[in-house]
């Protein structure tokens, strides 16, 4: 008898500490004053296999931009971590759909917030403009059979799947990133796993996003108040899409080559400071194609 | 390897113990089922009929169970070669995917391995099997049940969730653990043990574990939730509730909101000769509980949310419009009252009439968007019990069964349907696309079942289904249907049946498809054969409000079971 009530008073116990109340869920930003200069920067290990970069192209009034969310978190679900997705809405001077991108005048009471930057129509327009949304680059790999780079969201899983087989030849870590002064600053350390060769060279871009914001959204003719704006474009590191050539990374590279990029990013505009993170990737600039992405969280 | 070798460990000490107590010449007993299901697919481009490579595919699984004395130990044994077509995809191989051992005695038992078990309703913890529905969330890991006083009924568990299968069971990356305490006051308190009045109580607790993978949230990797119930008859009336309140568990199913979940199920019922009434309430809000954050559809479920309508076995009833549960919320009621006019009475007739109304609703929770402020990651605030203004479905029907002869009797039926295809999605057009809006329909049925001769019946339904417009005036869906079965009975072992189902009132004069399928059955005791060959209709499969998509197919059927 003594055996069973201790059993079930240790079961009790084990039960009632198996709660955790989360009451912020987003990890805390430091505000201390300390300079991005006198940050020590750590990386941890790098990850050994392939993760696929999705640059999901949306609107808040653009009715069947959610579809494309939603496929995101089917992504999610399938490919887990290794699909890194950033949603970005382009500036209404860089695309002919601005009426799914504008906003509206302050005090209308919907759809006032700026989601579109200017980096994100120029990233658009680079591609040469679909003339729809939602639609995406799967680590900007080309399309020969629509002779184009861009991937209807149907058709992602398939690329991910695709690009997720493809040999990692270059592998990256990013390292803490820290929120100081208004400036997001960073490192990035990169090491190539192979003998690579391109005509162009090896570049690295960094995109600043912010997550999980509660804001406006149409959807197939709904306008939904409190739609959940997941990894949404705010800025590139240097105002700069086409990113830094890697010291080390142009033409012919050896395998065991290494670098360590520095990166900030200044003047952007963001509703909550505790939801940023960083997500940076390496791409060929002769085939654009993207050879690896890393992400990480502002998280002191 | 190192599971088969714990659970190995386990039968033996098992075994060593229970043989201690039991007659060695006691060899044991052996128990067990078979079920085979095979599909051979035809092409068949008219309805879309899907054919895989294989062109066959095969659902089986048997189970063997042993038992000897106080010890019991058992297997099942499944194969999915291919799986029939849609099947969750999480079903493949061929391999053991469940086994189990236990022992019981007057005051403990104790499984190990395997274990289905459910927590008052279900609500917090269900671990339960639905082959048909490819729904199979067996608990893996050590449950204890003891009774330490009379009406005192205390269970622990502790152990993975199944989630899926591939020639060997696959577990959950985390666990389960919970606790269940069920107090009969009847039989603790000897004065009571004659009382008409019968009071049981009890209360759970379950918590998960899933480490916290995500870059950008902070997830709860430990999510508690808890219920009480109580449940009390005297004689023909009693009634029955249950409250269950889960901590925040962000999840694709909820877009990874941090609201609490809570949820409240209230039956009441009455009966007496020939008359019976029951009333049925829930309260669903944010309760969706699954090992896995990140599954969806039927996948990977703790808790299981019932479904508060009347289950149709008629073919259009059941096949077009089944609703399905709202995990992330609803509110829903249901009545139900039968009444059987006596026999030799002005409307009984000689044997008597047996009238059942049915009514379910299910509205959508009344609720209020968090939206751009400082609460905005807990989604909304909802009124506690209050539904909201819109309706997810409405089921009316009422049946009357009457016996006119001692070789004729007949079952009259009237349905209508309310279905909300922006939230049951079940309803998809000609060409696969969801249809927006609702359908409202309404269908007839007529059953009839003439006996020829002592070994020989006929039995017959005609059933016809009509669906309204919408504002463009045309048919919504797929517009209207009608079924017809014969079926003629050899007892005690054969039958044979034919079923037409014709969507005689689609828009489209090409989807006016007969979907005919015919089926020859042999049983023989336990033993149970049938083949049937013809088309099925793409849609949705659905039991007790969990549903899976059944793609169209077009072939031979072969479903076989046996128990020994």
């Amino acid at each position: 008898m003594m055996t069973k009530k201790l059993f079930f008073v240790g079961l009790i116990g084990l039960g009632l500490g198996s709660c955790n109340y989360v009451d912020n869920p987003n990890p805390v930003v430091g505000t201390t004053n300390v300079s991005c200069d006198s940050v020590v920067h750590t990386f941890p290990a790098a990850p050994m296999v392939r993760n696929v970069l999705l640059e999901d192209f949306s609107g808040h009034k653009c009715p069947n931009c959610p579809d494309g969310a939603h496929e995101i978190e089917n992504l999610h679900t399938t490919h887990g971590n290794r699909v890194i997705a950033i949603t970005i809405h382009p500036h209404p001077d860089h695309t002919t759909m601005d009426n799914l991108v504008l906003e509206n005048s302050p005090g209308s009471g919907k759809y006032e917030t700026v989601w579109y930057t200017d980096e994100g129509g120029l990233i658009l327009a680079s591609f040469s403009e679909p003339g729809y949304m939602p639609i995406g680059l799967v680590d900007r790999t080309y399309d020969p059979g629509f002779g184009r780079y861009w991937w209807d969201y149907p058709s992602w899983d398939a690329q991910v799947t695709a690009q997720k087989a493809k040999t990692l030849d270059v592998t990256m870590s990013t390292s803490n990133i820290r929120l100081s002064n208004g400036v997001v600053c960073g490192k990035t350390a990169v090491e190539f796993l192979n003998p690579v060769t391109t005509a162009g060279d090896y570049r690295i871009v960094h995109y600043l996003y912010e997550d999980s914001l509660t804001d406006w959204q149409l959807e197939h003719g709904t306008d939904v108040p409190n739609y959940l704006h997941r990894h949404v474009l705010r800025a590139v590191a240097n105002d700069d899409i086409a990113g830094a050539a890697l010291a080390s990374g142009s033409a012919n590279v050896a395998a065991g080559t290494m670098d360590t990029v520095s990166y900030s990013f200044e003047n952007f505009t963001v509703l909550d400071p505790t939801k940023l993170g960083v997500i940076s990737f390496i791409y060929d600039s002769d085939t654009k194609e993207v050879m690896q992405t890393v992400q990480g969280k502002v998280v002191n | 390897m190192k599971t088969t070798l714990l659970l190995g460990a386990s039968v033996a000490l098992f075994s060593t113990s229970a043989l201690a107590q039991e007659n060695q010449n006691d060899p044991g007993q052996i128990h067990g089922n078979v079920s085979i299901t095979a599909q051979q697919y035809n092409p068949d481009t008219l309805i879309n009929a899907v054919v895989p490579d294989a062109e066959t595919a095969m659902n089986a699984f048997t189970n063997l169970l042993y038992t000897r004395g106080n010890f019991r130990a058992g297997v099942r044994y499944e194969t999915y070669l291919n799986r029939l077509e849609g099947y969750p995809q999480e079903f493949s191989g061929t391999g053991i995917g469940y086994r189990y051992a236990g022992f019981t005695n007057d005051k403990i038992d104790i499984t190990v391995g395997n274990f289905y078990d459910q927590f008052g309703n279900g609500l917090i913890l269900r671990s339960f099997q639905e082959p048909t529905l490819g729904i199979d969330n067996a608990m893996d890991g050590v449950k204890v049940k003891v009774n330490p006083y009379k009406g005192v009924y205390l269970k622990g568990l502790y152990g993975k969730v199944r989630t899926a299968f591939d020639s060997r069971i696959i577990n959950s990356d985390g666990f389960v653990r919970g606790f269940d305490g069920e107090v009969n006051l009847n039989e603790m308190v000897t004065k009571m043990e004659a009382s008409k009045h019968r009071l049981t109580l009890g209360g759970s607790f379950v918590s998960k574990y899933q480490s916290d993978d995500d870059p950008d949230l902070v997830l709860p990797e430990n999510v508690g939730s808890w219920a009480y119930r109580a449940n009390y008859t005297v004689g023909g009336f009693g009634l029955m509730g249950e409250y269950a309140y889960k901590i925040n568990d962000p999840s694709l199913d909820n877009r990874y909101i941090y609201k609490p979940g809570q949820a409240l199920m209230l039956s009441t019922q009455y009966s007496t000769k020939g008359f019976g009434i029951v009333l049925d309430y829930k309260y669903n809000d944010n309760m969706s509980y699954r090992i896995n954050r990140d599954a969806k559809l039927a996948n990977a479920m703790i808790g299981f949310l019932p479904s508060l309508t009347r289950p149709h076995t008629y073919n259009l009833a059941a096949t077009l419009y089944p609703p399905a549960v709202q995990v992330n919320g609803e509110v829903a009621y249901q009545a139900n009252i039968s009444y059987k006019f006596k026999r030799k009475s002005p409307i009984g007739g000689k044997y008597g009439m047996t009238v059942a109304v049915n009514y379910a609703v299910a509205y959508s929770l009344d609720s209020t968007l968090n939206h751009g402020n400082s609460n905005s990651r807990y989604g909304y605030e909802s009124t506690f019990l209050m539904p909201g203004e819109e309706k997810y479905f409405q089921d009316f029907n009422i049946e009357i069964k009457r016996k006119f002869s001692k070789k004729f009797k007949a079952t009259l039926m009237y349905l209508n349907f309310v279905y909300n295809n922006n939230i049951q999605q079940g309803a998809r057009d000609n060409e696969g696309n969801e249809v927006p809006g609702t359908i409202n329909s309404h269908i007839g049925i007529l059953d009839m079942s003439y006996k020829i001769n002592k070994k020989h019946n006929i039995r017959t339904e005609l059933q016809a289904m009509f669906v309204d417009k919408n504002d463009a005036g045309v048919l919504k869906h797929q517009g209207h249907w009608a079924t017809a079965v014969v079926e003629y009975t050899y007892s005690p072992h054969w039958f044979a049946a034919i079923l037409d189902q014709y969507n005689f009132g689609n828009p489209d004069d090409v989807f006016k498809i007969h979907y005919l399928i015919g089926t020859v059955g042999y049983v023989n005791g336990a033993n149970r054969v049938v083949l049937s060959y013809g088309k099925q209709r793409a849609g949705l499969f659905c039991v007790g409000g969990v549903c899976r998509t059944v793609p169209a197919s077009n072939g031979f059927t072969l479903t076989l079971s046996s128990s020994f």
